[in-house]
């Protein structure tokens, strides 16, 4: 979960401290819909994996974006 | 153009810069037509300086805006400056992937900003200068753009109306110019203003402001000095005045 805490850090510009953190949508000041879209394309990339609508939309929460890339890799 | 004795409209003068300037252009002997579709907002205005002349009027709608013109020209007996400033800003991604089921745009919104702040902007145009036209009278249109004009991420319908209201600017300056009619678009960048309040987050906000060179928004006297310089330089013609703080550039 390295590479997706990385993730996390760039496309909000936080530090990876933070990026460790449980941190919801409202906490994180750069996270809104135009950024999600940035994080969406960062992890099917970096995990060459392709979220379903329904799991991007739920993806409110670092702990959500890990739960739901840890699914996608054990599928 | 001399200001004392003109006549002007003034659109969303309700509030922010329509106020500002309706209250800047009384102080300097203009008749002013405060136009607004909020009528509690031009009771107030009116409350505070008693020489306005108030119009409700929902600028989006055809009718409303012909009988508007309508009624100041009989009012006032001739018009010499318009000023289409009523707008809405609105913001949405054309793909929201947080948002369910429709991902898409909403249409109603897309409608809704287009009739505000640009369809607005022609049917005042072309019922005044009509007028102007029609009595020969040399006159100045300045129209409220935007610095989202050149295309401002999360908004696709506020920023295409704004490019719209440019591109009427500069052809309205083509056409009209050999009557004395002159046309000019004013684009703020971020100003200090209760609409910026409400349409913007203040995380959104906070980020624009760091990009911009001088680290501030913009204040609403800024805009209306600019505004004057637009109605009272006639030599100035088709062009956009940008007042950002250096944001783009
Ligand atoms: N505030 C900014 O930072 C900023 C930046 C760039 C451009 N602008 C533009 O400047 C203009 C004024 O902005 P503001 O911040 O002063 O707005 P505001 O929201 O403070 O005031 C707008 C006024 O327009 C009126 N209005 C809205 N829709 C109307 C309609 N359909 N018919 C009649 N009146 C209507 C409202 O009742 C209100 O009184 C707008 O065109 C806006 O797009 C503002």
């Amino acid at each position: 979960m390295e590479r997706l805490n990385d993730i996390l850090a760039k496309t909000f510009k936080i530090s990876p401290g933070e990026a460790e953190k449980d941190l919801t949508m409202p906490e994180v000041a750069g996270w809104d819909s135009l950024t999600h879209m940035d994080l969406i394309v960062a992890i099917e990339q970096e995990f060459n994996i392709q979220l379903s609508g329904d799991d991007i939309a739920d993806m409110l929460s670092f702990e959500a974006i890990r739960q739901t890339v840890k699914k996608y890799l054990d599928a | 153009m001399k200001l004392d004795g003109a006549r002007a409209i003034v659109t969303g003068a309700g509030a922010g810069f329509g106020r500002a300037l309706t209250l800047k252009l009384l102080s300097a002997g203009v008749k002013v037509a405060a136009v607004d579709m909020d009528e509690t907002k031009l009771a107030e205005l009116a409350a505070e300086a008693p020489d306005v002349s108030t119009f409700v009027c929902n600028v989006a709608d055809n009718d409303q805006v012909e009988k508007t013109v309508a009624d100041v020209f009989s009012a006032f007996n001739g018009l010499e400056i318009l000023v289409n400033n009523a707008g809405i800003m609105k913001n949405a991604p054309l793909i929201n992937l947080l948002q369910r089921p429709d991902r898409k745009h909403s249409l109603e919104l897309w409608h809704q900003v287009v009739s505000v702040n640009q369809n607005s902007v022609f049917y005042m145009s072309r019922a005044v200068a009509d007028k102007m036209v029609g009595a020969r009278s040399k006159g100045v249109i300045v129209n409220i753009s935007s610095i989202s004009a050149r295309g401002n991420i999360g908004q696709t319908a506020y920023s295409a109306t704004k490019a719209a209201v440019e591109a009427m600017t500069k052809v309205w300056a083509k056409e009209l110019g050999s009557f004395g009619i002159r046309a000019v678009a004013v684009a703020p960048g971020f100003i200090d203003t209760a609409g910026t309040a409400a349409a913007i987050e203040e995380k959104m906000l906070q980020r624009w402001v760091d990009q911009t060179p001088l680290r501030r928004t913009g204040r609403i006297d800024e805009i209306i000095a600019t505004i004057m310089f637009a109605i009272e330089n006639d030599f100035i013609n088709g062009e956009v005045l940008s007042v950002n703080g250096g944001l783009v550039l």
